[in-house]
């Protein structure tokens, strides 16, 4: 690792009036401009710029499903990160589909058994000994929680000390990665320190799994044949580790804290998923989970670049031109809340049409760890629901768009018990 | 190729009859049915007890789907009167009670009579042969409850609700005894059991071709939790402008290989569908005995739905439970964007083809589809209770029994098996 002092997000990122503007800006000011575009303007070329904002419902899932005329743009900052053949900055190539089948046969479907035992007795150990007043939701359970599958089912096992600058690396990290299209100085900066505390783990835990494969590991599995499989070189297997865990660990994050705030703030989804609770219906909680998360979604835009001249609007009469190299800042939060597909957009519906939530992509690019994301979700707020949680007496506090402390005072006794 | 009665494996048939409308008399034909959908109830329709589905529609040539610059207008000199619909028994029973009860004579002849060569339902021969004269072989008709007809499910919704009622009080009755329930319970029994007489048989879903006891994976849910009301849906895409025939066949051919199919087709993976039908068009047939003064200039697909909640959240579930299906079927039709791989563009496609539906007809517009599936199964598994010799079973053994019985009835994922 390089330089003295680990690298730290949340330090460099205090609290204090300049973080506060800025979830201000972010949560009132940017939702309701980008409400207010999907209204009247879902297709809007930002005047003197080289930039389409996308915020309808339909333009949205247009643009994912385009995917050869509206490519991702993260290249560049995929150099900057060291990271050759992270999966979502790959366009539809044979390399994709390679890394795609790679990973596709080392996280296997059966394994979200083995994922779910590990998230229920990580949760369990976690709040049994937890006193009810004031848990961190964020940084006492679901990060440890998280990080328990990195270690037990990745086979990325850390010393302690490494675990705090690998989690907020991991982060920092992935928000470089989605941001807009120009690289200032100041993100390579943040970002340099913050990936160097990544890569030497994941290196680490490699080469301990090539001289001692455990095969209940993702990582043990790849090893435990005695030579890693040609086909998928330890270079693709690198990156498809970090693509899991740099995909997994900041935004299981973010979802965990958004839906925990929309349940706090909203007693009819909080009545909503602790019924499911108790009634041991796991399928209708991941539903109320998904719903809540459609409310408050875990990122404003994410980034494409037009690949040739085209338009928006395919399949309809109203086409809106696009130049190519135009950047289009392509808007799930806003479009899942577009009136025109979404009736009441604002209201917490469980029975709405599970298709107008998009939140773990659409079509190409879909989110290849979601049944892992799911499972783990659904471990922790069965856990955390149980016990009934309200607001605890603390402050909570977000780094840049991430939760990072939330408190929540617990019940005693265990409601579905 | 006429439409042979019969043709699919339920206890419905569908049929589609398209009739030219009399010169200069279109616009009463749509006078008649903009009046008939405020004035009339069509209660005489349902009290026919065998007709699941009509609707009746007056759509202009002129304002045939026309969704490529270079599809070519029709040029037909008149309009067209368009009457779906499905029913029970024999398609000459049928069409004798479309004669023979006086009322419905009568609307026949008001809403017919402005069709071109209509000859009165009396007398009954010329009426047949003008029926199946303008009728339409239906390429693909799916039906969510095919081996129920209309007095099965009027009989197994008595049934399901004197159920529930009877659930309810042994709910909210505290320490009933057990010769108490026996003394309910019996008098449930004689209550619900002349409605048991038209009960299906152990697998009430399923008739001849398809696999007892499937499970059919259910995709997405019901909007508004299916309280929404049925939606009723006729759209027209065009395949291909005349005289190319290669992707109308090939469009046909997939239909029919799904139609033909013993594994569940994508319609059945939708909750929300009670029937559908597919019917490829190639020509209008003209007044029987007269020379065609004009043909069709292209082919086209006409889609007939009914269906609970939103046409999108169908039509995304479609997409969803076959994509290729769709590719291959309306991916095909002429205005469907080029590599529009997407539900996105599904929508779009099928909304400018709509065409409006004036007078339309369901016997159970209170019920969702999965209701009827739900009443359905509960009515058929209620013989097997009635069947078991209790005589000598005590009064808390049969309460025991009930309670356990119950729970198996009432379990909502039976109504997908």
């Amino acid at each position: 690792m390089s330089g003295c002092v680990p690298f730290s997000l949340a330090k460099l990122n205090p609290p204090g009036l300049r973080q506060s503007l800025s979830d201000f800006f972010r949560d009132t000011v940017f939702a309701a401009l980008l409400r207010s575009l999907c209204r009247v303007r879902p297709v809007w070329h930002v005047p003197f710029t080289n930039t389409v904002w996308v915020t309808g419902f339909d333009a949205v899932q247009e643009v994912y499903a385009r995917n050869h005329d509206f490519e991702v743009p993260y290249a560049q900052r995929m150099e900057i990160l060291r990271w050759q053949g992270f999966i979502l900055a790959l366009q539809d190539t044979p390399e994709y589909h390679d890394m795609h089948d790679g990973i596709s046969r080392l996280w296997q479907p059966w394994d979200t058994a083995h994922v779910q035992e590990i998230a229920r007795a990580t949760t369990e150990s976690i709040l049994m000994t937890t006193s009810s007043e004031d848990l961190d939701f964020i940084q006492g359970l679901v990060k440890p929680v998280l990080m328990s599958i990195v270690e037990q089912h990745y086979g990325v096992k850390m010393p302690a000390r490494q675990r705090e600058p690998f989690f907020e690396g991991n982060l920092a990290g992935s928000s470089f990665v989605f941001r807009g299209p120009k690289i200032t100085k100041k993100q390579t900066d943040t970002v340099t320190p913050a990936i160097d505390a990544v890569w030497p783990v994941l290196d680490a835990a490699m080469a301990a799994a090539r001289e001692h494969p455990d095969p209940t590991t993702v990582l043990g599995r790849y090893y435990s044949g005695g030579s890693p499989d040609p086909s998928f070189t330890e270079a693709k297997m690198r990156s498809a580790l970090m693509t899991m865990i740099g995909g997994y660990l900041p935004t299981c994050t973010n979802a965990s804290g958004r839906v925990m705030d929309v349940l706090l703030a909203r007693p009819d989804a909080m009545h909503f998923v602790q019924d499911a609770v108790t009634a041991k219906q796991d399928g209708i909680l991941l539903t109320g989970i998904q719903e809540a998360l459609r409310l408050n979604y875990i990122i404003p835009m994410l980034w494409r670049r037009a690949a040739r001249d085209t338009y928006v609007g395919a399949g309809t009469t109203k086409h809106r031109a696009i130049r190519e190299g135009t950047n289009l800042a392509v808007s799930l939060q806003a479009g899942m809340s577009d009136r025109r597909r979404i009736k009441n957009p604002k209201r917490f519906d469980p029975n709405r049409s599970s298709t107008v939530r998009m939140v773990y992509g659409h079509e190409f690019h879909y989110c290849i760890g979601a049944s892992i994301a799911n499972t783990v979700l659904i471990e922790i707020f069965k856990g955390v629901l149980k016990r009934r949680p309200v607001h605890g007496t603390k402050k909570d506090r977000w780094v840049n768009a991430y939760p990072w402390n939330l408190w929540l005072t617990l019940s005693e006794a265990d409601v579905a018990s | 190729m006429r439409a042979a009665a019969g043709q699919f494996p339920s206890l419905q048939q569908p049929i589609t009859a398209i009739t030219p409308t009399r010169p200069g008399m279109s616009w009463l034909a749509w006078l008649l049915l903009t009046l008939g959908r405020w004035i009339a109830t069509l209660k005489m329709v349902s009290e026919l007890e065998f007709i699941h589905f009509a609707q009746w529609q007056r759509v202009r040539t002129k304002n045939l789907p026309r969704l490529t610059p270079d599809q070519p207008a029709e040029d037909f000199a008149y309009d067209f009167f368009v009457f779906t619909t499905n029913y029970n028994g024999d398609w000459d029973q049928y069409i004798d009670t479309f004669a023979r009860v006086p009322h419905i004579r009568l609307g026949m002849r008001l809403l017919w009579g402005t069709s071109q060569g209509f000859p009165g339902p009396i007398p009954l021969r010329t009426f047949k042969q003008y029926i199946h004269y303008h009728s339409y072989p239906e390429t693909l008709y799916y039906s969510a409850y095919p081996a129920s007809t209309v007095r099965n499910i009027e009989a197994a919704v008595a049934v399901k609700a004197e159920l529930q009622k009877f659930a309810n009080v042994s709910s909210t009755t505290k320490a009933e005894t057990p010769a108490a329930f026996r003394t309910r319970h019996l008098e449930m029994l004689k209550a619900i059991a002349p409605k048991l007489g038209s009960a299906p048989g152990v697998h009430p879903f399923t008739i001849e071709t398809s696999e007892p006891g499937e499970a059919i994976p259910v995709l997405g849910r019901l909007a508004g939790g299916g309280k929404t009301g049925q939606t009723l849906i006729a759209a027209m895409s065009p395949i291909e402008v005349k005289p190319g025939y290669e992707v109308t066949n090939e469009i046909a051919a997939r239909i029919a290989a799904v139609s033909e199919s013993t594994t569940p087709s994508p319609f059945a993976k939708c909750p929300m569908l009670h029937f559908a039908r597919l019917v490829v068009l190639d020509d209008l047939i003209p007044k029987l005995g007269s020379s065609p003064a004009a043909s069709l200039r292209t082919n086209y697909l006409l889609f007939v739905a009914a269906i609970d909640g939103e046409l999108d959240d169908f039509l995304d579930c479609l997409h969803a439970a076959d994509p290729k299906f769709v590719q291959d079927v309306w991916g095909r039709c002429l205005g469907y964007p080029e590599d529009g791989r997407g539900p996105v563009f599904l929508r779009r496609y099928i909304a400018r083809s709509l065409l409006p539906v004036q007078l339309p007809y369901v016997a159970f517009p209170e019920h969702t589809a999965l209701d009827i599936r739900g009443a359905v199964s509960i009515h058929a598994d209620m013989l097997d209770w009635m069947a078991a010799d209790r005589h000598s079973t005590s009064d808390a053994e049969l309460m025991a029994e009930w309670q356990s019985w119950l729970d198996q009835l009432f379990d909502g994922t039976r109504a997908f098996r």
